[in-house]
């Protein structure tokens, strides 16, 4: 996970990681480190404006913009492709 | 970076002699007067190692190309104009209240341009001194406050002619190894959980002025410094328990001393002017600048939290649906979003300058704080019209947690049946707190009175070119 700055997100940012945990235990969740190497990496902006530039060089499947809760969908699409289940729904 | 408990930590190991109400404070950490100043700051290096704000709390260090704590930082781009005000809102919003290290932040920066222009000008070395000592800053993580303001006495009178010449800084006696200052600097914010300070002149001077000029960075606890904290509206209840005092972890306004420099010696390579009094307008406009784009920023979080402590009053009081309630709320947000507007925009306007580092459009910056000087008040009136007048009459927090009085007050101080009425006391006392006595008095004169504002707006403005533009409209000749 890589947060924008956070200047004055529309949303619990720290919201979408808490789901995502839930959601899907057998994933790891971490920090963004650009000296890591991930899967993924969640872009995760508290509004639309997404004023936060990131250029991601280090996940194997690129990075995901989440600016809004509903936005979840993205992440949820990407596990369905990669072939993880949701264990719970909220 | 230092963390929080760090700071802390390296507080504890400074000896500054505070005075406060006639005793002194051995301990800003612990002392209940100085701790929540210190907790408000000490967040300023607790979010930089926090995923979810550190590309807003973190920058690139120009001068080392390491991680830094973006308060530390000299600007490099608009885009890091912009951050610091986002930066900023974002913590306001956290802590309701000043969170005092931008003054030292913008008093690098603004040295940073100024001592270049002072070096082309006479072939001095300031700006190479400076950028060591920032380089030592942003190694250490240090908290250093801005220090401008002197005490001034007669406004008519510059500082040469004043009775008293110690009512400005001034040099006092030029040595091999440094020179020695006297006077004082009044209304500092951040002073006593500050490391150092970074001594600024604080008006335009002549050439009888000239031991008037002098910029310089002096430890907090250096030998012949003596702060007095500065007295605020309701500050003994943070003696007497949580609620009355409405924001009882970080408090109100930044903590301000008067700091008297009582012939203070400053080694050379901590002097960053000496004598340069044709340039000391440079420093004032400079650092009055970037520290009136902040209004906008750490001002609309403090509002971002009075808007929210008047809309959940509007529930507790039963009254949220009322129109002229959402009315005024959606006022509060006009006012508020007007400021961040004017914060944003003259960061975007920034421009680089000569010194390689990046500043504000200063016209766009100065009417951010001008504006500041009025909206706060508004919005702060209008949260009183929506709270209630209950917010000036609730009994002490004391006799509501008394075998007598609880059940009374609770009883009778209840809203909407719905929510606990101890919860709608504390919102009433943040509320308070928040909106009256010294927070007010800060927003006015933070960074500069409003005519401050004006002067600058008046040398800012090209009013031939706006004539012009007029003239042509009206078909009037504009060749003369």
């Amino acid at each position: 996970m890589k947060y924008c700055g956070g200047c004055n997100p529309n949303y619990e940012r720290s919201g979408i990681v808490k789901r995502a945990r839930s959601e899907y235990p057998r994933a790891e969740f971490t920090p963004y480190d650009k000296a890591g190497y991930y899967d993924l990496v969640l872009v995760i902006c508290g509004c639309l404006e997404e004023c936060f530039t990131f250029a991601c060089s280090n996940s194997r499947h690129g990075a995901i913009p989440i600016r809004a809760p509903e936005e979840y969908r993205r992440l949820q699409a990407f596990m369905e492709a990669v072939g993880e289940r949701a264990e719970t729904t909220n | 970076m230092m963390n929080a408990q760090q700071y802390k930590d390296s507080l504890k190991s400074l000896h500054p002699l505070i005075y406060c109400s006639g005793r002194k404070i051995e301990n800003v950490v612990d002392d209940p007067m100085t701790a929540p100043h210190v907790n408000s700051a000490a967040l300023t290096y607790e979010l930089a190692f926090d995923p979810e704000y550190e590309d807003l709390m973190t920058a690139t260090s120009s001068l080392t190309g390491k991680k830094i704590n973006r308060f530390t930082h000299i600007h490099q781009s608009t885009e890091d104009l912009v951050k610091k005000v986002k930066m900023m809102r974002m913590i306001g919003q956290k802590t309701g209240t000043c969170f005092q290290r931008c003054v030292g932040f913008d008093a690098m920066n603004a040295s940073f341009i100024t001592t270049y222009k002072i070096d082309k000008k006479y072939g001095t070395n300031y700006h190479e001194r400076l950028k060591k000592y920032i380089e030592y800053v942003q190694e250490s993580d240090i908290m250093v406050a801005g220090s401008m303001t002197d005490p001034k006495g007669d406004r008519s009178k510059k500082p040469s002619q004043q009775a008293d010449p110690d009512l400005f800084v001034h040099i006092v006696e030029r040595r091999e190894d440094g020179i020695v200052v006297r006077g004082a600097k009044a209304h500092q914010t951040g002073m006593v959980n500050s490391h150092e300070m970074l001594i600024l002149p604080t008006t335009n001077l002549g050439p009888d002025d000239a031991d008037y000029a002098v910029a310089a960075a002096i430890p907090v606890d250096a030998p012949g410094v003596i702060h007095f904290f500065g007295r605020q509206t309701n500050e003994n209840r943070r003696l007497e328990g949580d609620i009355d005092c409405g924001n009882a972890q970080y408090a109100i306004v930044g903590g301000e001393t008067l700091t008297v420099l009582d012939d203070v010696f400053v080694p050379w390579n901590r002097v960053f002017m000496c004598g340069e009094y044709d340039l000391a307008q440079e420093f004032v406009e400079t650092f009055a600048s970037y520290h009136r784009q902040n209004y906008g920023g750490c001002k609309v979080g403090v509002a971002d939290v009075i808007i929210g402590a008047a809309a959940a009053m509007a529930e507790y009081n039963g009254c949220h649906k009322a129109s002229h309630i959402k009315d005024k709320l959606v006022e509060m947000v006009h006012l508020s979003e007007t400021m961040h507007c004017c914060s944003i925009a003259c960061s975007a306007m920034g421009h680089k300058t000569e010194a390689g580092s990046y500043y504000v459009d200063t016209l766009l910056a100065n009417t951010v704080k001008l504006n500041c000087t009025r909206t706060m008040y508004e919005i702060s009136r209008l949260a009183h019209d929506i709270a209630g007048g209950f917010i000036a009459t609730l009994p002490y927090e004391t006799d509501y947690r008394s075998d007598v009085g609880h059940e009374y007050i609770d009883k009778y101080f209840a809203g909407d049946a719905r929510f606990k009425t101890e919860d709608r006391i504390r919102m009433a006392r943040l509320l308070e707190n928040m909106t009256g006595g010294t927070a007010l008095a800060e927003s006015m004169h933070g960074a500069g009175s409003p005519q401050a504002m004006r002067v600058m707006i008046q040398r800012q403005t090209n009013w031939e070119q706006k004539k012009t533009y007029a003239k042509k409209l009206a078909k009037i000749s504009t060749e003369d």
